[in-house]
């Protein structure tokens, strides 16, 4: 019999273990993750752009985005602070605002929030990932590894598919 | 009964929806003074050697990974939708960004979407020229936080030009593929 008493007790004492950690962490998922196709000229690859080129890169390179979802399964907010991509030469969190039939995109200032139990979106005409002076040319069914760094979960790597609109 | 009620309100909202009224904004029809600009192979873009077909037009640069591109995506399909009738219609995507944009980025960056667009870009003062007769925004602004270094700002709307080189619709940069097509194809059959 106390055998049976001991063995409830350690599966309460999991069970509220298990509780406290979905109230104060996150759990991220991400989902979703694709990119459009994107075609570089040759001179503009990398190695062969000229070091003056690669340095003004303000005024030149070829872009890409991705695009996806990320969910939180757990009890405590978390925030997207950054994404890193080897295919590129600079990955920075922008946002696309339309306001009637003008546009703007600016960088995407301390992050994106991932609410408790909810998720952020990042999609077409809003907020998304730029992919700055691409090396390459991105084609249909290609995959570009990304990390993203969580404030709270850490970083995260996963793969986006090149696929049409 | 119920059922009965709301087909025939069905029916009767769809028969409501005529095909011969256009789709997006229709403009009254106004001449878009001529102009001359370069294209993505180098050549002469001028406005008025365009008559007797539709044209239409996206104020967009190639630096833009999102709305630009998007447009471009939705161009490509109405294109293939039109079949038979593409050959009639032009699109033409002029740039807002002449600083970046030279007539071989826009080759490149056109050519993912169909060989057949136009790319246009040109000297500062014909490009604001051609802007202030459609009436378009362009706002430079400068961010020094962002490997960018600066993004545009700008209107997002399609215009509709006609075969005689009168503006006469506005369409929005988010229209469904049916209806642009829908109103292209007006267009040419009310000419033909």
């Amino acid at each position: 019999m106390s055998k049976f008493w001991s063995f409830g007790l350690v599966m309460a004492l999991a069970l509220c273990t298990g509780c406290q950690r979905s109230s104060d962490t996150a759990e991220i998922i991400v989902d979703e993750v694709w990119s459009r196709p994107v075609l570089i000229a040759e001179a503009t690859h990398h190695g062969a752009m000229a070091d003056s080129a690669m340095a003004n890169m303000h005024h030149a390179g070829s872009n890409g985005v991705v695009y996806l979802v990320v969910k939180n399964r757990g009890g405590a907010a978390d925030r997207l602070l950054r994404a890193h991509a080897n295919v590129c030469e600079a990955t920075e969190l922008h946002e696309t605002i339309i306001d009637g039939d003008r546009m703007r995109m600016q960088p995407v200032e301390g992050g994106i929030e991932i609410p408790a139990r909810g998720s952020a979106k990042l999609e077409p005409r809003g907020r998304h990932i730029m992919l700055m002076g691409l090396k390459r040319s991105l084609a249909v069914g290609d995959s570009i590894e990304l990390h993203l760094d969580f404030e709270k979960s850490g970083s995260k790597t996963v793969f986006s598919v090149v696929r049409q609109p | 009964m119920r059922t009965w009620f709301i087909l025939c309100l069905a029916l009767f909202l769809s028969a409501c929806r005529s095909d011969d009224v256009f789709r997006g904004s229709v403009m009254p029809e106004t001449p878009i003074p001529d102009f001359t600009l370069r294209d993505q192979q180098g050549e002469a873009f001028k406005l008025s050697e365009q008559r007797g077909k539709v044209l239409l037009f996206f104020f967009g640069y190639t630096f833009c990974p999102d709305v630009c591109p998007l447009t471009l995506s939705t161009w490509k399909r109405v294109e293939e939708a039109l079949q038979a009738d593409a050959p009639h219609v032009k699109f033409v995507y002029v740039t807002v960004d002449p600083e970046r944009d030279t007539p071989e980025k826009l080759k490149t960056h056109l050519a993912v979407f169909s060989s057949t667009f136009t790319g246009l870009t040109g000297d500062s003062t014909a490009l604001r020229e051609v802007y202030a007769s459609f009436g378009v925004y362009i706002e430079k602004v400068n961010i020094a936080a962002s490997a960018a270094g600066y993004l545009m700002n700008h209107s997002t709307r399609m215009f509709v030009v006609d075969q005689n080189g009168n503006l006469r619709l506005l369409i929005d940069h988010d229209a469904p593929v049916a209806d642009v097509v829908h109103d292209l194809r007006l267009l040419l059959k009310a000419k033909k």
